[in-house]
């Protein structure tokens, strides 16, 4: 679109010179150079230029900053998956095997590292504005554990409805995040 | 200053919250290694460092039997005062086992 507004610019300019060459519709063409106004058009050219590669260099740079933090999420929100999906399966056996236990413990310890390192590396990017949001999460996250892994746990899953309600918050917290990063300027 | 590596001296799967339900509970870790430790650190006026690295992973239902067991024989302050918790596989963890401390000694009030 902008090369087609570019080009439509540049033919409309090119034809004006050509009929004020021709001397059309009243037109006239002074070919006299001032050497005040060519330097000027350099200045403003380059300032545009320069303008424009800055601008597009920190697009660029904000959008891979947002990829790495979207893509980090989506790490966390695997190990939570993999968690809840381990402990769905003991809710129908009624029982938990030991390495059902392992994997359960394991993705929970997984998914709390995972929140910080989300959340160092939100501090080191150009949205840590949104730093702010990390606190809610762990506190998310420990309220998912705590659903997760209490009592009767490891001897039998808790109330699949409590995991539930405390995963579906956490969620919740990381999808708004997300939406908060892609949108973030 | 003492030490107590949960992994080391007392299982690297560490089990439920009661003897009743299963091996290595945190009822038996409080009993046998955590409170006699940390009586000895208080009679001696030093800190114990509990290493938590090693393990498999940990339970809510373990932590608060033997964590927020020990703040329900003897008060929070006392507690987090004495201990020192310590985990690299999980840097998080100190937080959560205090937060666990201060809600068992905070109900037993």
């Amino acid at each position: 679109m902008i090369f087609l507004i570019m080009l439509i610019v540049i033919v409309v300019s090119s034809l004006v010179i050509w009929a004020a060459h021709a001397c059309l519709w009243g037109m006239t063409l002074n070919t006299e150079i001032k050497p005040l106004e060519v330097l000027s058009l350099a200045v403003t050219m380059a300032i545009a230029f320069l303008l424009q590669d800055y601008l597009t260099n920190k697009t660029s740079d904000l959008r891979s900053e947002k990829d790495l933090l979207i893509g980090n999420i989506n790490d966390l929100v695997a190990f939570l998956k993999n968690c809840r999906d381990t402990l769905e399966g003991c809710d129908s056996s009624g029982k938990i095997l030991k390495s059902e236990k392992r994997q359960i413990v394991q993705s929970l310890r997984r998914a709390s590292n995972a929140v910080g390192h989300l959340e160092s590396t939100l501090n080191m990017s150009q949205c840590k504005t949104l730093s702010t949001e990390m606190k809610s999460i762990r506190d998310a996250c420990l309220r998912y554990k705590i659903a997760a892994t209490s009592y009767p746990f490891p001897t039998r899953p808790t109330p699949l409805a409590l995991q539930d309600r405390a995963i579906g918050e956490l969620l919740l917290s990381l999808q708004s995040l997300m939406f908060k990063i892609n949108k973030h300027h | 200053m003492l030490e107590l590596s949960i992994a080391k001296e007392f299982s690297d799967a560490p089990g439920p919250r009661s003897r009743e339900e299963g091996d290595f509970s945190g009822e038996l870790f409080l009993e046998t290694l955590l409170r006699p430790r940390f009586e000895e650190a208080l009679r001696g006026n030093i800190k114990l460092v509990v290493d938590l690295d090693g393990a498999e992973g940990y339970a809510t239902s373990f932590l608060e039997a033997a964590f927020g067991g020990l703040a329900r024989l003897y008060d929070a302050d006392t507690v987090l005062r004495t201990l020192h918790l310590k985990s690299d596989d999980e840097p998080h963890l100190p937080d959560e086992i205090k937060k666990y401390i201060l809600e068992a000694s905070a109900a037993h009030k």
